[in-house]
């Protein structure tokens, strides 16, 4: 799957939604009434991958978030609970996260399959995956992007991650990759992107594919510092891309972590080894041109 | 390329959880929705609603994270069961999970509890919503890799034809197919301030049609090369986008004959060899109408019996894609594809008149068609035959 284009738009916790209306329109031209922030983050990123290139109107979107759109739940549930009134119908409608998907696709007038996904620590990875299924069964493009606001407070980030709060900054995130069958004016290329149930299965395919030369390893989150340096070890990695420090965190922040090397780095070939708390792991194999 | 069998399947939903049961009420056209208030919208009225029935159900707070675990896994395990895989065919197994709702009904009640002025919950504890799927997946050792959908009434009908397509292209060996959306406050209301609800009767395709009766449902599947229980097997699928606007598909239907198209091409067939067409039927005035301009333009003289089956279970929202299929299969592979109740009055403006009686049913392919919010349409082709 060859990367045609690729851009994130990462931004502070807590930004302005209003921020966010003012960077659409600059991008996009458009003024969206009755949106919300998880809405106009799918649009900054995906408008800012797809804004120079051609792409087929029937292009799947696989669309992956961890959270979805937490604003407009948030908010129906206090109309429900605390003034005991129905839902007003557009953030009814809002919380069904694909709507952010159907407003990338109406927005580039894509009109082909359209998919959100999630997976608990891998939804980035699972969205690759259903890019690839559809490449094997003859599709030779797709729109694949992750999307997630900065949801927790720092005592809830340290309780699921074990970081110090202030010690990794939280953003907001929407990274999008424009991936196609065809080589030609790419800017990369996922070679890999393989699923294992353990560690060890991981590894046994890494050995199998054999060593790959100067490769640079990243790691997700959930990756501690021991594993990461059996890992890098046992890639002989040249180094590592610590993208989490670089662009800060959200769950889905490997995208944009991916992303940021392919433009980064020229020539450059990349291991990022992710995992979820039951272990599975998902190794994304790219490579730079 | 591979076959995609149903090797196991197991439902709860209204009509209980014994699928002979569910087959003889669906035979008998038992419709038995309850009526559910709506008190907590400062109003005073009540809509039909179909609760899961369960016999010696012991729990008593319907709301409660066990019961919500109880009903999805207890559904899931009388779907391994009946699928008999072997300990090791557990662990080589993926996990596809669809659902509209999530996991909002477990926060419900602590909203409920919580005073007036308390601070947001639900974004705060939330674990995000792969979390179930990964609740599942560890407590009946399935290793493959996990997939939530969350593409409104469509996501298990999405989660089920990307995990067959995923079964055909080698990159998973089997999958559960789970579909589950539990009753939450969130979605009543929500339905009924976009004024969709019907105070009943249910009647989808109807000339005095009113609208939706929900309904809460899960629905469990193993897809697997290797046959099982079940004689039927997903020939192929499709999903595309109708960007028309976000609640409402084009109204003439051409992204509907759109998928149908694909979904026959991807399956192998033409618009003339589907023996039934199981449509969305969501009831409403304005998505019926749509849905036959769609099917009218796929099939034209070549139209199939066409049912909606709603009304036996009511809309399971993001688990109609294994409830309905599940309940479609099982009254084939018994020798009848159900019928529509409660309809009565034909619309001359949709053309469409549903099956009233039970049709005889050997052998064929059946069309499953299932379109939701966010322009979301898929179409699924199942077939028992060679």
């Amino acid at each position: 799957m060859y990367i045609k284009a690729a851009e994130c738009f990462i931004a502070e916790r807590f930004s302005d939604p209003q921020k966010y209306q003012g960077e659409l329109k600059k991008l996009t031209g458009f003024h969206l009434r009755r949106t919300n922030k998880f809405i106009m983050l799918s649009l900054l990123g995906a408008h800012s991958c797809m804004k120079a290139g051609a792409y087929p109107a029937d292009i799947p979107v696989y669309f992956a978030t961890e959270n979805g759109n937490l604003y407009d739940t948030e908010i129906v549930l206090a109309q429900i609970y605390r003034s005991h009134s129905f839902p007003k119908p557009i953030n009814f409608i809002n919380t069904m996260s694909n709507v952010a998907a159907f407003y990338v696709a109406q927005s580039l007038n894509i009109t082909g399959p359209n998919i959100m996904v999630s997976a608990k620590g891998l939804s980035f990875e699972r969205a690759l995956d259903l890019a690839r299924a559809g490449f094997m069964a003859g599709t030779s493009s797709a729109l694949v992007g992750a999307v997630d606001e900065a949801v927790f407070s720092g005592a809830v980030f340290e309780r699921n991650f074990g970081h110090a709060p202030g010690e990794t900054k939280l953003v907001e995130a929407s990274g999008w990759m424009h991936l196609s069958a065809d080589e030609s004016g790419a800017i990369g290329e996922i070679v890999e992107a393989a699923s294992f149930p353990g560690a060890d299965e991981a590894l046994e395919w890494l050995s199998e594919i054999g060593g790959i030369s100067g490769a640079v390893a990243s790691f997700g989150i959930a990756v501690g510092p021991e594993e990461r340096r059996r890992w890098m070890k046992l890639l002989g990695a040249e180094g590592e891309y610590d993208y989490i420090s670089e662009l800060g965190y959200n769950d889905s922040i490997t995208a944009c972590g991916i992303i940021s090397f392919v433009k980064k780095f020229r020539r450059g070939v990349l291991v990022n080894i992710n995992r979820d708390k039951s272990d599975r792991h998902a190794v994304t194999l790219v490579r730079s041109y | 390329m591979k076959e995609v069998f149903v090797r196991g399947r197991a439902i709860t939903c209204s009509l209980g959880r014994d699928i002979e049961k569910i087959v003889s009420s669906v035979r008998e056209k038992r419709v038995s929705p309850e009526q559910l208030p709506l008190s907590f919208g400062g109003t005073d009225y009540t809509r039909p609603y179909y609760r899961i029935r369960r016999e010696n159900e012991t729990f008593t707070d319907l709301s409660s994270e066990e019961y919500f675990y109880d009903v999805l896994n207890t559904t899931v395990g009388r779907a391994l069961d009946d699928a008999g895989l072997s300990p090791a065919e557990r662990k080589d197994c993926a996990l596809f999970f669809g659902s509209t709702a999530i996991d909002i009904p477990l926060y419900e009640n602590k909203y409920r509890e919580a005073g007036p002025e308390s601070g947001p919950i639900f974004s705060e504890e939330s674990p995000g919503y792969g979390k179930i799927a990964d609740t599942v997946a560890r407590a009946f050792g399935l290793r493959g890799p996990c997939f939530t959908f969350t593409t409104a009434c469509t996501s298990t009908a999405n989660a089920m034809i990307h995990a067959a397509a995923m079964i055909r292209c080698g990159m998973i060996r089997r999958a559960l197919v789970a579909g589950y959306d539990l009753y939450n406050d969130l979605g009543f209301f929500g339905f009924e301030s976009l004024i969709l609800i019907t105070p009943g009767p249910y009647r989808p395709f109807d000339r005095n049609r009113k609208g939706i009766i929900m309904g809460e449902g899960c629905g469990a599947v193993v897809l697997d090369p290797k046959r099982g229980g079940s004689p039927f097997r997903i020939l192929g699928g499709a999903n595309l986008c109708d960007t028309n606007n976000v609640t409402t598909h084009d109204e003439e239907g051409p992204i509907i004959e759109k998928v149908i198209m694909q979904a026959l091409k991807n399956s192998g067939l033409r618009p003339g060899e589907i023996s039934a067409v199981k449509a969305h039927a969501t009831g409403t005035v304005y998505n019926d109408r749509t849905e036959a301009n769609g099917m009218k333009r796929a099939f034209g003289a070549d139209m199939p019996p066409v049912t909606g089956i709603k009304p036996y279970i009511g809309h399971t929202v993001g688990a109609a894609g294994a409830t309905e299929l599940i309940l479609v299969t099982e009254c084939a592979a018994r020798g009848f594809f159900p019928a529509t109740p409660g309809f009565e009055e034909l619309d001359e403006e949709l053309g469409i008149a549903p099956l009233v009686e039970h049709m005889p049913f050997g052998r064929g392919s059946i069309m499953l068609n299932y379109f939701g919010f966010g322009g979301n349409c898929t179409s699924m082709v199942v077939a028992n035959g060679d």
